[in-house]
């Protein structure tokens, strides 16, 4: 890995490690609000879980997670060493001292405002000072990834750059722009409150603003998944990839319609106009192009793997393909997760249709199967990928991984279906408790069971991951292939500047968000009265 | 050497193309949500094209209509305003200590009143404090016995001495009684409330879940002044609950739950 495995390698550990904190905190939630447990005496631990479990998978996991394979596919795609390691380095720590501030303010109590911070709801400002640390720390590692997609253009003037860093650097370009969002909302208005500068908070504003980040901030998780399914699932599968061009162009329409989008989580708001909503309702059904643009190529790259194998015939492809690599097997468990998970979304960002289900555990279960289903899967299988590369050591059972990646896609399916169906039911999420012998909640005491015991099958396939990690990063050394990722069927000798540089797609991102998150923002200035007093939850 | 094509400002016909596609989208898209769509509406026909726009996005034709003129009076004069709540906090503790002589009569030289029917005020919060001596002095709540002693204190009098009963021990820890299977109502409504007739459950507000602004906490209150002031808001004789949240919740419990109710919050202790 040209000398940045151990950086690389520090990623990942810091991101599996907090996974392994976060993840028990999820499950216990499910399990003491579920019939199987009495009440808590005390609803404030189960906020205070929700919060430290959102805040890790929010702003921590994936954000490490998305830096440490960023670093790979510099190295691997470019062929050549990293350069500002000391400033990729500084950015690892920012993110580890973030997140240890803000999760060591959630775990004593004084920050239990979730994730998402709800002003006028305010805790103590070290939890948003820690929040905005890592922010920064990732903001480093976006300068790095668009200066190293730079500099090989400089060196390789006209050839292009390959798919694997072209895409990180969409993502790193996406999370510089929806981060915005949510640093303005921490440094504007939410620090000065917390600390008591201002005596007032305009809530409404603040949804605005985190609003913006609160949907790009999904695609900047999905895009390694995304970048997993281009350049690694075809040479896993055998195979080569079926359009490199396809890959651009989703990229960059995931780059340009994912961020002025994000006025879908508002659609119950009062503080924004109907007409914005519909504006941003259509645009959020763009970002279903590249899904389906992904799914096209990656169904036509896994069918001339599997005729490759000898696979005939309509289906015969499909069974041809080597299930046994975990690199396969979790791509299409990530796409069925991805598949159903779409589906639910598409009733969400429906304007008419999301009022049926707004608020309620559906929505819990539509971005736990796209995220902690699809997206994470992905993550463990980049893992495993690259664990032996960077360990230098062979995986210690291609069995075990296989029951890990099948216990958390069946895990995760058993939790979040039933969570869509009791949302359909009307049963609101972010609920410490909820009295069963009601006979309007009655129905749904069977389901909510089913999705706590399954969260049982997620923590054992949490300690499988972390034990296979472990083991494997314990056996003796090996001899390695050098990383490879997967070629096109026609790898591209020169692209138009529109698929090889990034420019003007930037401006036209900035000219869609003023277009579609100018007036949602400006009518702030004039709007009068709508500022309230904060509600302190810090711990007396 | 550079291939021809990528040269800086060589014609890549993909971002007209691009771009134009993404601009048509948009415009029609605000045709159709800030025209079409508000046209289409009940009541649309009597607004010209640039109310049609302003209703879109948001934007009130008429401002003033916004704050409707409310007749009759309201159940307080205490609003929570920021700067109601800033002056909260400048409370002179020991100035109030001073003027709480008389208080001390029936509300206890410690706070805690001797006689049940006399609400304990130690550890109070200042709001809720503040809040019903004001409301005693603007005849918002029934004065027969406090009229007299607040008549002459001043706001800042009121401030002080809620700063002082505040400031003083509260006489119970935030603590769920032992579970008592004579109490199964009043568990219910402080911890569940009761959905089907919508209330929401007393701990959210009154503690130990929760607490709103100016409102008192609960627990360790005396049994005897709890049930009296839960009946007073049921038959409408007490009315400063900003709103009816007493009033709407209180005239739709029954007699045996007011009755365990006191009981409950009143034990809620050590």
């Amino acid at each position: 890995m040209h000398g940045s495995s151990r950086l690389i390698l520090a990623h990942f550990w810091a991101a599996f490690a907090v996974f392994a904190v976060a993840i028990p905190l999820g499950v216990w939630q499910m399990w003491v609000r579920s019939p199987l447990h009495e009440w808590l005496p005390n609803p404030e631990l189960y906020y205070r879980a929700v919060t430290a479990h959102g805040t890790t998978f929010a702003y921590v996991f994936p954000t490490l997670i998305a830096m440490g394979f960023g670093y790979v596919a510099c190295v691997v795609s470019l062929g050549r060493p990293l350069h500002g390691v000391r400033l990729a380095w500084l950015a690892y720590w920012l993110v580890i001292a973030g997140a240890a501030l803000a999760l060591a303010t959630v775990a004593a109590g004084d920050a239990t405002v979730l994730y998402t911070f709800y002003p006028p709801l305010s805790g103590s400002p070290n939890y948003y000072l820690g929040i905005l640390i890592a922010v920064v720390g990732s903001w480093i590692w976006v300068g790095l990834m668009i200066s190293h997609f730079l500099r090989w253009k400089r060196d390789y003037p006209g050839l292009p750059v390959p798919l694997a860093m072209f895409a990180t650097t969409a993502g790193a370009l996406l999370w510089s722009w929806t981060s915005l969002g949510v640093g303005a909302e921490i440094i504007f208005m939410i620090l000065p409150n917390a600390y008591g500068w201002t005596d007032t908070v305009d809530p409404g504003l603040a949804r605005v603003l985190f609003s913006w980040t609160l949907h790009a901030i999904v695609y900047f998780w999905l895009i390694p998944a995304y970048i997993a399914f281009y350049t690694l699932l075809p040479q896993a599968a055998g195979g080569r990839l079926y359009s490199d061009k396809m890959g651009r162009v989703s990229f960059l329409l995931l780059l340009i319609f994912s961020m002025p989008i994000g006025v879908h989580h508002l659609y119950a708001d009062p503080q924004i106009g109907a007409g914005f909503k519909f504006l941003h309702a259509v645009f959020t059904g763009m970002v279903a192009v590249p899904t389906l643009l992904t799914i096209f190529t990656i169904c036509a790259s896994l069918e001339i793997a599997g005729r490759l194998r000898g696979g005939r015939g309509l289906l015969g492809w499909v069974a041809a393909l080597p299930w046994d690599r975990p690199m396969v097997l979790a791509s299409a468990m990530s796409l069925v997760m991805l598949g159903l998970g779409g589906a639910s979304g598409l009733i969400n960002m429906s304007y008419a249709l999301n009022s049926t289900i707004h608020n309620t555990q559906w929505v819990t279960g539509h971005f736990h199967l796209i995220y902690a289903g699809a997206v994470v899967i992905m993550y463990f299988a980049i893992a495993y990928e690259f664990w032996p590369h960077l360990t230098g050591r062979p995986l210690v059972s291609l069995k075990l991984v296989r029951l890990q990646l099948w216990t958390w896609c069946i895990g995760m399916l058993a939790t979040t279906l039933p969570w869509h169906y009791v949302g359909l039911l009307g049963e609101p999420r972010r609920m410490a408790y909820f009295d069963f012998t009601n006979p309007l909640m009655a129905p749904q005491a069977f389901w909510d069971s089913m999705s706590a015991i399954s969260g049982l099958i997620l923590l054992f396939s949490a300690a499988l991951l972390l034990y296979i990690l472990i083991a494997s990063h314990r056996t003796p050394a090996g001899v390695m292939d050098t990383p490879r990722l997967s070629l096109a069927v026609e790898p591209p000798r020169s692209l138009p500047r529109s698929l090889n540089s990034f420019g003007i797609w930037i401006l036209l991102v900035a000219a869609l968000t003023i277009a579609n998150y100018g007036f949602p923002i400006a009518q702030f200035l004039f709007v009068k009265n709508s500022s309230v007093p904060a509600y302190s939850v810090e711990a007396p | 050497m550079k291939p021809k094509g990528n040269k800086r400002g060589s014609g890549d016909g993909r971002f007209a193309v691009w771009i134009g596609a993404t601009a048509g989208l948009f415009l029609s898209t605000v045709v159709v949500g800030f025209i079409w769509l508000p046209s289409a509406q009940p009541g649309a026909a009597a607004l010209d094209w640039w109310e049609l726009i302003c209703s879109a996005a948001g934007w009130p034709a008429e401002r003033e209509s916004f704050y409707p003129n409310i007749a009759g009076t309201p159940p307080s004069t205490v609003s929570w305003t920021p700067a109601t709540r800033n002056r909260l906090t400048t409370g002179d503790a020991t100035r109030g200590a001073q003027l709480a002589g008389t208080c001390k009569n029936c509300h206890g030289s410690n706070g805690i009143s001797a006689d049940a029917i006399f609400p304990n005020l130690a550890g109070q919060d200042v709001a809720a404090l503040y809040k019903q001596l004001e409301d005693f002095k603007a005849g918002k709540r029934n004065a027969d016995v406090m009229g007299v002693y607040v008549s002459g204190l001043t706001a800042q009098d009121m401030l002080d001495l809620a700063t002082y009963f505040a400031s003083l021990p509260h006489p119970v820890v935030d603590k769920l009684p032992a579970k008592n299977p004579d109490d199964a109502l009043a568990r219910q409504l402080v911890q569940k409330g009761s959905p089907a007739r919508g209330m929401a459950p007393c701990s959210v507000c009154h503690g130990p879940v929760a607490y709103t602004v100016g409102t008192p906490g609960l627990q360790g209150q005396q049994r005897a002044y709890l049930e009296q002031q839960l009946q007073a808001f049921a038959a409408g004789t007490r009315r400063n609950d900003i709103n009816q949240q007493m009033r709407s919740v209180a005239r739709q419990l029954t007699d045996a739950e007011i009755s365990q109710l006191s009981v409950y919050y009143s034990t809620m202790s050590q």
